[in-house]
């Protein structure tokens, strides 16, 4: 009796599927989830172009088949964030197996060859971001080549039994999981790589001589707290919108800036609050920082009830995928939207994080009992408590 | 009569075989276009005005984008819009200004149709205010990235002063004065530069009825021509970015070779990585660039004759789908329709769609070739 339980435990997958069902879907959203922790400049270089060469070919599929099964759904993307990185796509309706055998290729079986490989860190060292992206991510990347070898053992590193996969969109609850277990995949533990022992600078990823970037960066929220919900609401009342605090009163009262938001960005330990304004180089000056902080510490304070209420419509919207801005920024320069896609995401993506299941009415019904008061502190606690980051060109 | 007449309306329901959209044309010149969504969950209102009679000049470069930032900052618009979900978009284009109130089905369209009356009712605005709102047009200028760098540069080197960039610039800026901004406001808010378009699940009938009175008020007046747009020869360029690009010009938007162009940039960057197309559709002559902010690999391959085949055949349903990704959402409905009909009252993305559709491979490949003729602007970022 004991063989064909052992036998099993090796053979079944042990990775988390997380299922989101739309009946009236038309594509089947696929994702798989790898934590991260804080990296190097080397460490984020190596991702970038591993990840930028990893969807091009696997053992079963060439660039065209990987095309062919996304036709009529979405084609692989590859998303990195300061707290994990994520391999999404979708097929048309109907695509579960042949989907799942896509995602399992990817994840086990990158070919990673060489050619690609270097031509992504040729790309990538002379990349130029924008200068939102920078601000938001100004880590700085030490490119310099990669071997196939640290490449594969990087993907190993990443995705292996401890990768969430979420599938949703046109599929029966329970198809899914039943799927990806029926695939029985042996993860292969990293293999030890010798690594280069060469230094590579490291380099900003913004070049251009015009823009700055002010930040008020607030604590992290940890990840279990179940009140990140009232900072999520007090960042939208913040900076999301124009009748936020900081359109009105930075970029229309002042004219310190032309982009200024209010951003919930995810770390390996939570979210952090980050109010982040561009301007141009020419108009920074140091004591803008204090300045700001005193004039929205004084616009919070004179906040009424219909700051409340446009907030909470604004983030009801924004969450729904219905408004063009948004605070929960799970996207390298933006907020996450609604799409099928963004759903099977959130859903496998917030379990994974918190413990807890991503709902998002429940959440919004919990915002709508925070008071103005309540609101108030919230937005006040961050601005007592942040730090002041400056951006230079 | 009038409210018996407007209840009428409201009762009429909404037959199952009625055309999703109705164009109506005003006897001042002005349009409205109402496209029914049933589905969409969103709601979308734009008013669009022609830049005829008004495009950028070295007289008046970047007025309009100064007006359109002063129309748009009325007092106590935001908030109210958010406070229901919605919000106020703007953006100046050679072409024609856009003014879109986005926001949720559930929320009756009065609201966005009043906002936008709002936004182009008179408005007085005196020197001080113009000199403030200069500095955030700076901000803005500043703030430009790769793609729309690359692009002006492309307008810039094919067109000459014909191709200025309708952002202006912080010289322009300072030209401005109360005088000249009403005067370019009066001569852009005449009926026959004016397009309203709505989409989402609304009434056809009931919509028209709450936009004509507005929209008939607008001065008649005989529509201004555009001025003639044509290409030079251009040459290389260098532009303060990374990675590089190649600007074609181009003919009308539904000519068989702009087309085929478009289709073929479209093709080679979808095999590549960081790459973008930019192309806003025009009757007049205009401009496609396609390019990359990291590497050249894609203008190595744009106009290969090993990547013809290639091209045409992944070409051409992309460009559909282009297309087709507008008129799958209100807000795109709002823009693209609009954007064409700004210009003429005629111009549909349909007109777009048969003419892909009606590309072969024998017209094709003459015009992917033209990406490698001297005609084509390269440009070359210089942050290395």
């Amino acid at each position: 009796m004991i063989w064909p339980m052992l036998a099993m435990a090796i053979l079944t997958s042990a990775n988390e599927v997380v299922e989101t069902p739309r009946p009236e879907a038309t594509t089947i959203s696929f994702v798989a989830i790898g934590f991260t922790g804080p990296q190097s400049p080397r460490d984020r270089a190596v991702l970038e172009i591993v990840m930028r060469a990893l969807p091009r070919q696997t053992i079963e599929y060439g660039l065209r088949q990987i095309d062919e099964i996304t036709t009529g759904g979405t084609p692989v993307r590859t998303v990195i964030m300061p707290d994990h990185v994520r391999i999404s796509f979708e097929t048309a309706r109907g695509g579960l197996k042949v989907g799942a055998s896509l995602l399992e290729s990817l994840l086990c079986r990158p070919v990673l060859n060489q050619e690609d490989l270097d031509r992504a860190w040729q790309d990538l060292r002379g990349r130029n971001l924008p200068a939102w992206n920078a601000a938001l991510d100004p880590t700085p990347y030490a490119w310099g080549p990669v071997t196939q070898a640290e490449a594969t053992a990087q993907v190993q590193k990443l995705f292996n039994q401890n990768t969430w996969i979420g599938v949703g969109g046109a599929i029966q609850l329970g198809e899914a999981k039943a799927e990806w277990s029926r695939r029985a995949i042996t993860w292969t533990a990293p293999t030890p790589v010798r690594v280069s022992r060469n230094q590579y600078p490291a380099v900003s990823g913004l070049i251009t001589r015009q823009v700055s970037w002010l930040e008020l960066q607030g604590p992290t929220i940890p990840a279990a707290d179940a009140a990140w919900g009232t900072g999520l609401l007090a960042a939208t009342a913040l900076g999301t919108g124009k009748g936020s605090s900081l359109h009105r009163i930075v970029r229309e009262r002042e004219r310190l800036s032309y982009r200024q938001e209010a951003v919930l960005w995810p770390t390996p330990e939570g979210w952090c609050t980050r109010l982040i304004l561009l301007q141009r180089s020419s108009e920074a000056d140091p004591s803008q920082g204090e300045k700001v902080t005193a004039l929205l510490r004084e616009d919070v304070n004179s906040w009424q009830d219909s700051d409340r209420l446009r907030a909470l419509r604004v983030l009801r919207e924004s969450l729904a995928g219905e408004f063009p801005l948004g605070a929960l920024y799970l996207e390298p320069s933006g907020p996450i939207g609604s799409r099928t896609a963004d759903e099977t995401f959130m859903a496998a993506y917030f379990r994974a994080k918190t413990g807890r299941t991503w709902n998002r009415e429940a959440l919004l019904a919990g915002l709508e009992k925070v008071s103005l008061d309540e609101l108030k502190q919230t937005a006040l606690e961050f601005l007592n408590a942040a730090k002041l980051i400056r951006g230079l060109d | 009569m009038a409210p018996l007449l407007a209840l009428a309306l409201l009762a009429v329901p909404q037959l199952p075989d009625d055309p999703p959209r109705l164009r109506t044309i005003l006897p001042n010149g002005a349009v409205i276009l109402v496209e029914r969504m049933p589905k969409a969950k969103t709601i979308s209102a734009s008013l669009w005005i022609s830049s005829r009679g008004t495009e950028e000049s070295a007289e008046t470069h970047g007025l309009r984008h100064m007006a359109e930032h002063l129309m748009a900052a009325r007092p106590g618009i935001d908030a109210k819009l958010e406070s229901k979900g919605s919000i106020l978009l703007a953006q100046t284009l050679r072409d024609g200004m856009q003014f879109e109130v986005r926001g949720p089905s559930s929320e009756p369209i009065d609201l966005a149709l009043e906002t936008l009356f709002a936004v182009a009712s008179p408005m007085k605005v005196d020197a001080e205010r113009i000199i403030v709102e200069a500095k955030t047009l700076v901000q803005e200028l500043a703030l430009a990235e790769g793609p729309s760098l690359f692009a002006r540069a492309a307008w810039s080197a094919s067109y000459g002063a014909q191709g200025l960039d309708p952002l202006g610039n912080s010289t322009a800026f300072g030209q401005a004065t109360p005088a000249r901004l009403g005067n370019l406001v009066s001569r852009m808010l005449v009926g026959s530069n004016l397009v309203v378009v709505v989409a989402g699940p609304v009434s056809i009938d009931d919509t028209i009825a709450k936009i004509r009175p507005w929209l008939s008020a607008f001065p008649k007046s005989a529509p201004a021509p555009f001025s003639a747009r044509k290409a030079n020869s251009a040459g290389d360029a260098e532009v303060e970015a990374s990675g590089a690009a190649v600007g074609r010009a181009v003919d009308a938007y539904n000519d068989e070779s702009t087309l085929a162009i478009f289709a073929g940039a479209l093709a080679c960057a979808s095999e590549v990585s960081n790459s973008f197309v930019t192309y806003t559709p025009s009757i007049r002559p205009g401009l496609v660039t396609a390019g990359q902010t990291d590497g050249s690999e894609l203008t190595g391959k744009l106009g290969a004759a090993s990547q013809a085949s290639f091209a045409y055949t992944f070409g051409k349903p992309l460009a559909k789908r282009w297309v087709n990704r507008f008129l799958q959402s209100p807000s795109g409905v709002t823009y693209l329709r609009g954007l064409l009909l700004c210009q003429s009252s005629d111009a549909t993305p349909e007109a777009m769609l048969s003419g892909i559709d009606s590309l072969n491979y024998r017209t094709f490949e003459p015009a992917w070739r033209s990406w490698t003729s001297p005609d084509a602007v390269r440009l070359n970022g210089v942050f290395k």
